[in-house]
């Protein structure tokens, strides 16, 4: 860029678009993550506007120098520790802060502009999802049509024609983008340290549950995971997803064990059982459950499973991640270690003489573990018990309370309870936590499950048979398993569930349709596109014969398509159309080109009359005066406001005749 | 190495301008050339390279090619702003020394597609900036400051754009033909003085209005359109010129020898000075130079002739 132009001073409505998109990213940056470096930058571009708006917008270098420095300091405040990505775009953006506080020149712009590029890809770091990239690619267009504004010589800020041309420039762009994505190898991990992933929010089970946190949770929308299964996906009563599994209470609230994670021994799988082959996809949350179906018995890499068949992720999961899985639908016939005997008799306080009477009762003459349980169920089941998301509180006995007083309560206190009762009657029993259920979604097949599909049941030991799966939830709400649960009508209702059973209302239908098939282009954005991987690239490339290629012949491949697209390129900007001119411009061109012949041409800016003056000089008599006939008509078609359809085709006898 | 790019007497393909002054820029023409500012965007796209190889971050490929992608776009459409366009140019008015000479310069295009911001200068010349539909013409006049008298050649022409991104400088050198005179800058404070044949200025027969009126006569070519007598043409249907008096002998001769300076170049600034005076004046005069004598005559274009004899004077013939 020549000096000249580089030093131009730049237009109001320049700077006010690039100060709104750098304060846009950097406002993105600090939403993912806040920092204090990124409030110091943003400090930094809101001093410019302030400036901006007394007008005065040159700042003085004493104030470079100042926020300069609070953006240093806020750096070391913040640590160098978390890695040397995060600290690069840190100090990108007090750089980028700084550089929007001295914007001058269309120089400056330059810089600008490609720092905000720099700031967007860092952005893609943290989301990839479809909203952050359609914003972001919209910022990218805004972008390079303010530096079409900078090479353009029109003074106002015509911002159809400016972003025409910049997303012109994107399509064209298109094909070439889009042979490199696929063809450009993939490698498998980082050139160097990564240290920018950062958790998203917690959400979903955690690792204790007391009454209220599920049904809290079950409030949510959000889809939690999603499995595609291989063959037909199981039924609706099969549709266990295994959490965290749940032993000690302390009366009201159930936590987690930490015990040795399991090694591998015999899962203990009873033969002949339905084996289920399937992936999960798994949204962040922050934790390192994957979710499997019940039971999962094989560990696959990156994963442990424990003894009580749950299954964790090495890292926790702060990506969308996707697992292969194998469950078994089938009972795992596994040994009661004695620590599991001791553990699943444990009991907390609040255990009342009422509650040892009903489990006597359910004792009284049972014949084995089985029936105690049958009969519990049958209790729940013939009593006025009710399942509602919003249960009257329970005093200090929550257990004692909710059995015989409130009677209404959601998954978790009948899973507590339940386990409690079993736990009195002397059978190991223990509370599981996860998700029940999960709606197909008909267009790409796969299985949702979101976090208003989270669950507790229990799980007894019976001896000969092992550990039960005993949802005591379907004893009282067998719709709740069959049909899936609609929140929004329990929510309105405050008191007892609904339960919607498939259909719904036209409207509910068309939401839910709208649904799914947002979910499929999610799914199909996340697939193809943000976990296109070596493997998914080596599956595309197979599908077009192209598979066994090494990487240099891909490469050759990839230029020979650069090539090619160049070449396309240049021919359809060679090629473009010639300007057509009018008929009338093209008679007059003809009789131009008969005195160009003859050596007399046209010069640019002659008009037709003097054009004519100069060449009738060289022209013999008859000539001279159709020449002067034809410049005349020529001249008043034209410029005239007169003209009649015959004087068109008197001019074209006149061009004719003109033999020069 | 870029300056031996934009200059016209070393490259070979500059563009030259047919007879009837016109000449249209072809693809071979048009050399491109990223800008600095090119060469920083090239080292961001290597930086979103590294930066998605590094995490693995396919997002940040998309943006890294598509940005490619759109370098490579920004290149066509700058060099594809040059291509069939049609220059035509013609001689400048003449200028005295010292001013600036403008060359009249029309832009078509002889393929579709709008123009903008393009940039025309003649070579070492301040720059023009212009852009246009491919429907229209454009005309734009080039800037030419002139520093000596003589001749001024619009022998190099460069024509270039860097719309729409300035990431790239496409441009084509054209060797344009036209040529302006350039009249030496007028040098007052020197009064002829008296001697020669008749001529010498007398301070009292200046001036037109209150004068004495000596008598008419049928109107000369080149006579001052001041000087005409209205009454007497309305009355005889033919133009009369007034005549003052004394005005028939007074014939100012210039003479070379006469002016009271030594140097070539200052005699000449001198006589143009005088030559204007009397022009405004509107007597006759005549100038006396080596090689030249024109005269006695009055009225612009005597004028004209004798401020090119001037200018042109001791210069080859172009």
């Amino acid at each position: 860029m020549t000096a000249l132009l580089g030093s131009r001073p730049l237009q109001p409505f320049q700077l006010r678009t690039i100060t709104l998109i750098t304060v846009a990213l950097l406002a993105a940056h600090s939403w993912v993550e806040f920092t204090l470096v990124g409030l110091a930058a943003l400090l930094t571009v809101a001093w410019r506007l302030i400036r901006d708006g007394l007008g005065r917008p040159a700042a003085g270098r004493w104030e470079l120098w100042l926020f300069g420095l609070l953006g240093v300091a806020m750096l070391a405040l913040d640590g160098f520790g978390s890695g040397f990505s995060r600290t690069a775009v840190h100090a990108l953006s007090v750089f980028a802060g700084l550089k929007v506080l001295e914007m001058r020149s269309v120089r400056d712009l330059y810089a600008m502009v490609f720092v905000d590029c720099f700031l967007l890809a860092t952005l893609f770091l943290v989301s990839q999802s479809i909203g952050m990239a359609t914003a972001l690619i919209a910022a990218l267009v805004l972008l390079m049509a303010l530096l079409v504004s900078a090479n353009s010589t029109r003074k106002t800020a015509d911002w159809r024609s400016l972003t025409g041309t910049a997303a012109a420039l994107f399509i064209q762009a298109l094909p070439l983008a889009v042979l490199f994505f696929v063809l450009f190898p993939r490698l498998g991990g980082p050139l160097w340290g990564l240290g920018l992933n950062k958790g998203a929010g917690i959400t979903g089970l955690s690792d204790s549950m007391a009454p209220g946190n599920i049904s809290q949770l079950v409030q949510s929308e959000e889809i939690a995971f999603r499995a595609e299964f291989d063959g037909l996906p199981p039924g609706p009563q099969d549709r266990y997803w295994r959490g965290p599994v749940l032993w000690q209470t302390d009366g009201r609230r159930w936590s987690r064990l930490e015990r040795k994670s399991r090694a591998d021994r015999d899962p203990g799988v009873l033969p002949g059982g339905e084996i289920v082959e399937y992936r999960i996809i798994q949204e962040p949350n922050g934790q390192r459950w994957i979710l499997a179906l019940d039971t999962a018995f094989i560990q696959p890499s990156g994963a442990t499973l424990t003894e009580d068949f749950e299954l964790l992720a090495r890292r926790k999961i702060d990506a969308r991640r996707t697992f292969a899985l194998r469950s078994t639908l089938a009972a795992i016939n596994a040994r009661l270690e004695p620590w599991q005997r001791e553990a699943g008799l444990q009991l907390g306080g609040g255990i009342t003489p009422r509650m040892r009477a009903l489990v006597a009762r359910f004792q009284e003459d049972a014949a084995d573990g089985q029936a105690v349980v049958n009969r519990a169920l049958a209790h729940f089941r013939n009593q006025p018990f009710a399942y509602s998301l919003s249960p009257p509180l329970l005093g200090k006995n929550t257990v004692d309370a909710f059995l015989f007083d409130t009677r209404t309560g959601f998954c978790e206190h009948y899973a507590g309870a339940f386990v409690t009762l079993m736990r009195l009657a002397g059978l190991p029993a223990r509370v599981v936590t996860g998700y029940q259920g999960g709606e197909i979604n008909p267009i790409n097949g796969q299985l949702l499950v979101r976090q208003s599909d989270a669950h507790a049941w229990t799980e007894v030991w019976i001896d000969e048979e092992g550990w039960v799966r005993v949802d005591p939830t379907a004893a009282v709400a067998p719709e709740r398993i069959d049909y899936g649960l609609d929140v929004r009508g329990a929510i309105s209702a405050g008191g007892l569930a609904l339960f919607q059973v498939g259909q719904g209302s036209g409207w509910q239908q068309f939401l839910r349709q709208a649904r799914w098939a947002w979910d499929a282009v999610e799914m199909a954005w996340y697939r193809d596109i943000v976990n296109y991987t070596a493997a998914r690239q080596q599956r595309l490339l197979e599908r077009l014969g192209l598979a066994h290629l090494g990487y240099l012949t891909r490469s050759l491949l990839a230029v020979a398509g650069l090539t090619a697209i160049l070449a396309i390129t240049a021919l359809l900007v060679l090629f473009r159309r010639r300007v057509h001119p009018d008929a009338l411009k093209r008679l007059y061109d003809r009789y131009c080109r008969k005195l160009a012949r003859r050596g007399l041409a046209r010069h640019a800016w002659e008009g037709p009359m003097a054009y004519s003056a100069r060449v009738n000089a060289d022209l013999p008599p008859p000539q001279a005066a159709l020449s002067l006939n034809i410049s005349a008509l020529f001249a008043r078609l034209r410029y005239g406001r007169t003209a009649g359809n015959g004087d068109m085709k008197r001019l074209r006898r006149l061009v004719r005749a003109f033999r020069p | 190495m870029i300056t031996r790019l934009t200059d016209c007497r070393r490259m070979p393909r500059a563009v030259s301008f047919s007879e009837n002054h016109t000449a249209r820029v072809g693809s071979r023409s048009i050399y491109i050339l990223p800008t600095g500012a090119g060469l920083v965007y090239g080292l961001l796209l290597v930086a979103l390279l590294i930066t998605a190889i590094n995490y693995g971050n396919n997002l940040v490929f998309v943006l890294t090619f598509l940005l490619g992608g759109v370098g490579i776009a920004a290149m066509f459409r700058t060099w594809q702003n040059l291509r069939g366009l049609e220059i035509g140019m013609r001689p400048p008015k003449p200028v005295f020394a010292g001013e600036t000479s403008r060359f009249p310069v029309i832009l078509r295009a002889a393929s579709r597609g709008p123009r903008d911001a393009i940039e025309m200068r003649l070579r070492d010349q301040p720059a023009v900036m212009a852009d246009f539909d491919d429907r229209a013409h454009r005309s734009l006049n080039l800037p030419a400051v002139t520093r000596r008298r003589g001749y001024i050649e619009a022998d190099c022409l460069i024509v270039s754009s860097r719309y729409p991104l300035g990431l790239f400088n496409a441009w084509t050198l054209m060797a344009a033909q036209a040529r302006g005179l350039v009249y030496p800058a007028p040098l007052r404070g020197h009064n002829p003085v008296a001697g020669g044949s008749g001529d010498g200025f007398d301070a009292g027969s200046r001036g037109r209005d209150g004068e004495d009126f000596d008598s008419l006569r049928p109107y000369r070519r080149g006579d001052s359109l001041q000087r005409i007598s209205w009454k007497a043409t309305a009355r005889a249907r033919q133009i009369h010129t007034k005549q003052f008096g004394g005005e028939q002998a007074r014939v100012h001769w210039f003479n070379w020898d006469e002016v009271p300076a030594t140097d070539p170049e200052i005699r000449l600034r001198i006589l143009t000075a005088w030559v204007l005076d009397a022009a405004a004046r509107g007597s006759d005069w005549g100038i006396r130079i080596p090689g030249v004598a024109l005269g006695p005559a009055t009225g612009p274009r005597h004028r004209d002739r004798c401020l090119t004899a001037l200018a042109c004077h001791g210069l080859p013939l172009p």
